[in-house]
Parts: C-alpha cells; structure tokens; sequence
C-alpha cells in the first residue's frame, strides 16, 4: 500500500511540474491571470480590512483573528484551485467524450489520474504569499504560541481540511457516471465554496450542524484555525480528523461502484 | 497460448430515443423511450500469441465495444473473457501493465508539451526503468523516424507524426498485446505505410500480438495473418484472409492489357467484366475456370500483359456482407 502511495505521490510531483511547464507555454496567459487575481486579492483584503477596521467583535471572535479565518481560507482556495477546479471542470467531458476510457486501461488509480490530472501552478501564487501572510499576522495579533504543537495542530487539521475538500468536491462528480452532464452542479460548488468565508460560527446553528456533519463544508478551513485558539471541543477535533477520513473511504467506495457500471462514450 | 480467450461475449448498452422537435424534448423532461441494444451477441474466438488479427466490420458493428471489453474499459453483460490470463474486467495494475491500447481518435499525449514530456509521465505511470526507457525511447523513435521531433509541441506536428508519437507512448513499456483501434485514421498514405511498416517490424521481432480494426484494406491486407468479421454484434467470420476469399466462392481477377482495343461485349464472355479503358481490362472468373479463361483469352486477343489476382479485400467483405443480408 505504501508503495502505492509513493508511486502517486511521485506521479502527481510530475503532473505538477507538467502543468507548469503546459502553462508557460503561454505567457501572456499567466501574465493576465496574475493580474486578475491580484485584482480578486485586493477586493478580499479591502472587505478584511474594513471589517479589522470597523474592531466588532463577530460571533466572539476578535477581529485581528478573523485574518487567520480569512488567511486560511485564502489558502485552501490555492488548494481548490490548483488541485480541484479545472479537474471538476473538464471531468464529465471526459466522460461524454470518452477520454476516460485511455484513463481506465493505465495502471494508476483511475481516480487519482482522472480528478488530479490537472493542476493550477502560477495563477495561484499571489493567493499563497497573501494567505500565508494573513496567517502569519493573524497568528501573532492573537497572541497565539508559534510551538510545535500549535504549528502541528494547524498543519494536522489544514491536510485534513484539504482531503475533506478533494471528497466533497469528488464525491458529486460520481453523478457524471450516470448523468453525463453535470455542468449545472458547477454552478453550486462555487457557491458551498464561498460558505467558508468566514468562521462557520457565525451560521444558525442548524446550519452550523449540517456544515459540519451531514456535509461537512465547514471542516476544510475552520477547524485549523478554531484548533490553534482552543476553540475545538474534543468531540468537535474528534469528528474533525474522523470525517475527512470516513469521508474519503466514502468517496473511493462510491468511485469503485461508479467506474463498474461506466459505459464509455466518443464511440 | 491462447493470450486472448473469448467465449460467449455479449454487451446490451441502454438508450432512449428523442423524437424530432422541441415537444418532443419536453416530453423526455419526465418520459423516455428507454431501449436496449445489443452490442455485441454472443461472440466467441482464440488469439494465440504473435497472431496479428485484423476485426472487420462496417460502422456499429461491435468491433470497439469488444475491444473495450477485451481492454477492461467496458464490463461484459454476459460471457468470460480471458486475456493473458487476467479478468480485464477486474482492471489489475499487473494486467494494464502488459497490454496497450491505441485509438486512433483518443489521444494521450498533451498537446501542449513536446511529446518527450507526455512520455516521461508514460515511464513513471508504468514504472519503466531509466536505461530501459532511454534505450526503448531511442529505438522506437530512430524506427519511426522522429527522433528530431521529440522536442517539439505535440500540437505543432502533423497528423502522422502525432499518431507515431501515440504509438511510441503505447510501447514505452514494452506491452505483450496491443490493440489498435483505427490507429491509421486520417493519416495520408506515407504515413500508413510508415506505421504499417514499423508494426510488420515490431510483431516479427518483439513477438507481439495484434488485434486492429481498420476500415482501410491495404492495412489489414499488409499486417493480418488472419481475419475476424463481425456484424450487428454477431462473428460471422473467423480465418485466414485466403479463405475469407475462398469461401465466398473462389473468384480470382484476371487483369489484362492490350494494345488492341478490347471491347466489353467480347469480354463479357470469359467473365464478369470489373472494368475497362480500351486498353485495360479486368475480368472476374470463378477460380476453377481461372487457368482454361487465360489460355482461351491468350488465344482470342493479342495480350501484351496478364496477371491473376486474389479480388480485393473490400469486395470478398462486400459479399460476405451481402450473404449475411447486411448491406445497406
């Protein structure tokens, strides 16, 4: 098994340097991109801004760590950008065209290959250097340790935050198995996306319950922060590193079902 | 050895109909036609190692659904299937890892990248090791005569030197089969040829076995030792190409030439008349009567060339379609 993951894990280092290499290819491209999500960057930044400015408090949380909300949800966008999005985007064309069928006969997982084929490199790197930078402002305004155990536990619960990601994300795109075209689920991926904007904490708190077990949007940028300032319950943490796993087991037996009954398309 | 074993392979995909109109797709909102079609019916065969085996068949008839379920992309309805001893089904990796499949109208490489790159990702998807890679990289591409390309975007090249580019990533790690769907689709003549040459190489040195499905002739005529005919989902033919001939009641052509004109009504006496220019005739006689047809023509007109043939591979495919009662 680990020799399996090895191997994926030195595929998908290739897949990342091929994309970069596949997008330098167009310079002007880049050039653009970088330019529109600076442009994005500002906006957020300004909205982050007026709200450290305005000093309320919101849901009980100070406003100098809602910068580590917002800089952590910065950058689980880098990740759902880089890893997810145009693989979501691109993947019931391979479908109805049938190139998941060259996918099928390589001997890799066919869901790693078909839902991590993709990944966005330079685009993304204003979102890195921004995000971090948020994190790293909000962490010592909130007066938090910068330990072992607090960097631990925010990477801990960031890696999970980003499998929980890759399943709630993956797990709808099963339906293109059976329903070919899914592009009208695009639409609401973006808008769950947006729901972790801020701390889940200032939700209903059925909706807060929802988010966070029956689809547990709210796992993938709130738990590493709320972790490092002790705002986790031992339930909440316990759920919070149990569910991207229980969610990922989900997601590869849901895979499983759907590829056996794949029909192939593009003739 | 048998590498591919097939027995009683059948596939019924579902589909609905749309009738014309736009009320029509209303009313598929909440109703639809729902109907079944069998793909494949009922189809058993062998394949021994080093065969090459051409899958004939007009449009629809089941040859890319077999081979996707002879691949593991497709799950058979009913029947087994044995290929180099694995359940293709079951998709092992030990198993993915000793065939190769090329489709003619699905690509592999990216296109944005020099095909070098698309085949770097090739070595570590099948694990191939360095020398090994290095040493069957240089081979197969001094063989194709692409060498110079490899630096170059794969979207900048042409057809045919793409296609050689789809083969070379369909070999890097040395498979047992291939299967080649349409692999000369598009491609102009050189370029057929090239790729039908470097196969005819490839089987005679590496042992390989083929199954390719191709609607040009002269492909399956230059590699194929033997031919599977499959129509509306059914085998209706299973042999070598000589008996495909043969067995449609042994006709051979006699192709004439002459400096005197030669009119159709006299030829028309030997034989069925295929064609004729004044001064080139071809004529088609049963096979039996071949011999006594030339001396009596020898005899008759003055002959300055003459040669017998086998018809072409089209025709003996036309008739066994016509038999079947399958033509349109």
């Amino acid at each position: 098994m680990w020799q399996q993951c090895w191997k994926h894990f030195k595929i998908y280092a290739l897949l990342i340097k091929l994309n970069a290499m596949r997008q330098l290819e167009y310079r002007v491209n880049i050039i653009l991109g970088l330019l529109v999500e600076i442009g994005y960057l500002g906006i957020k930044l300004l909205y982050a801004y007026i709200i450290h400015d305005t000093g309320v408090h919101i849901s009980g949380f100070a406003p100098q760590s809602l910068y580590l909300f917002i800089g952590t949800f910065i950058l689980m966008t880098v990740f759902f950008v880089a890893m997810l999005q145009f693989n979501i985007m691109a993947f019931d064309r391979q479908i109805i065209e049938g190139e998941f069928d060259l996918i099928l006969t390589k001997p890799v997982s066919a869901q790693f290959l078909a839902t991590l084929k993709y990944v966005e490199t330079w685009m993304v790197i204003p979102n890195v250097i921004v995000g971090l930078g948020l994190v790293g402002y909000g962490w010592y305004a909130s007066g938090i340790a910068f330990d072992v155990l607090h960097v631990g536990l925010y990477l801990l619960y960031a890696v999970l935050g980003v499998l929980t990601m890759y399943c709630v994300f993956t797990l709808p795109l099963l339906l293109a198995f059976k329903l070919h075209n899914i592009s009208a689920f695009h639409s609401l991926v973006w808008a769950l996306w947006d729901f972790n904007n801020l701390p889940h904490r200032i939700f209903p708190s059925p909706i807060q319950i929802i988010g966070t077990v029956f689809f547990p949007i709210f796992l993938i940028t709130n738990f590493s922060p709320l972790a490092i300032m002790g705002q986790l319950s031992l339930g909440e943490m316990v759920w919070g590193a149990l569910a991207p796993i229980l969610l990922f087991l989900l997601t590869c037996w849901g895979w499983q079902r759907a590829i056996s009954t794949y029909e192939s398309g593009g003739g | 050895m048998n590498v591919i074993e097939v027995e009683g392979l059948s596939k019924t995909f579902k589909f609905y109909r749309k009738p014309q109109g736009l009320s029509a797709s209303f009313k598929n909102l909440w109703q639809r036609q729902v109907e079944f079609k069998e793909a494949v019916k009922n189809v058993s065969f062998n394949i021994e190692r080093g065969q090459v085996v051409a899958f004939l068949g007009t449009n629809g008839a089941g040859k890319t659904t077999t081979m996707k379920m002879l691949s593991g992309i497709l799950h058979p309805t009913t029947g087994k299937v044995r290929v180099l001893g694995h359940t293709p089904s079951d998709r092992e990796d030990q198993f993915k890892k000793r065939f190769s499949i090329l489709m003619g109208q699905k690509h592999q490489l990216w296109p944005d990248l020099p095909a070098i790159d698309s085949f770097a990702l090739c070595q570590r998807i099948y694990e191939i090791p360095t020398p090994l890679f290095r040493q069957r990289l240089t081979r197969l591409s001094e063989v194709l005569g692409v060498s110079h390309l490899l630096d170059i975007q794969v979207r900048r090249l042409s057809l045919g030197e793409r296609m050689k580019m789809e083969l070379i990533a369909a070999l890097l790690h040395g498979p047992e089969l291939l299967f080649l769907d349409e692999p000369t689709i598009g491609l102009d003549f050189l370029s057929q040829r090239a790729v039908m040459r470097f196969l005819q190489q490839l089987v005679k040195e590496d042992n390989l076995t083929i199954l390719l499905t191709s609607h040009n002739m002269a492909d399956i005529s230059a590699l194929c030792e033997r031919v599977l005919v499959i129509q509306n989902g059914q085998l209706i033919f299973d042999d070598c190409i000589a008996n495909l001939q043969d067995s449609l009641g042994g006709l051979r052509r006699i192709h004439i030439e002459s400096e005197s004109a030669l009119r159709s009504e006299l030829l028309s006496r030997y034989g069925k008349v295929i064609s004729n220019d004044i001064h080139r005739a071809e004529l088609e006689v049963n096979d039996g009567v071949a011999n006594e047809v030339l001396q009596q023509l020898l005899k008759d007109i003055m002959v300055k060339d003459v040669r017998i043939t086998a018809p072409p591979l089209e025709d003996s495919l036309e008739r066994l379609y016509q038999r079947q009662g399958q033509v349109a």
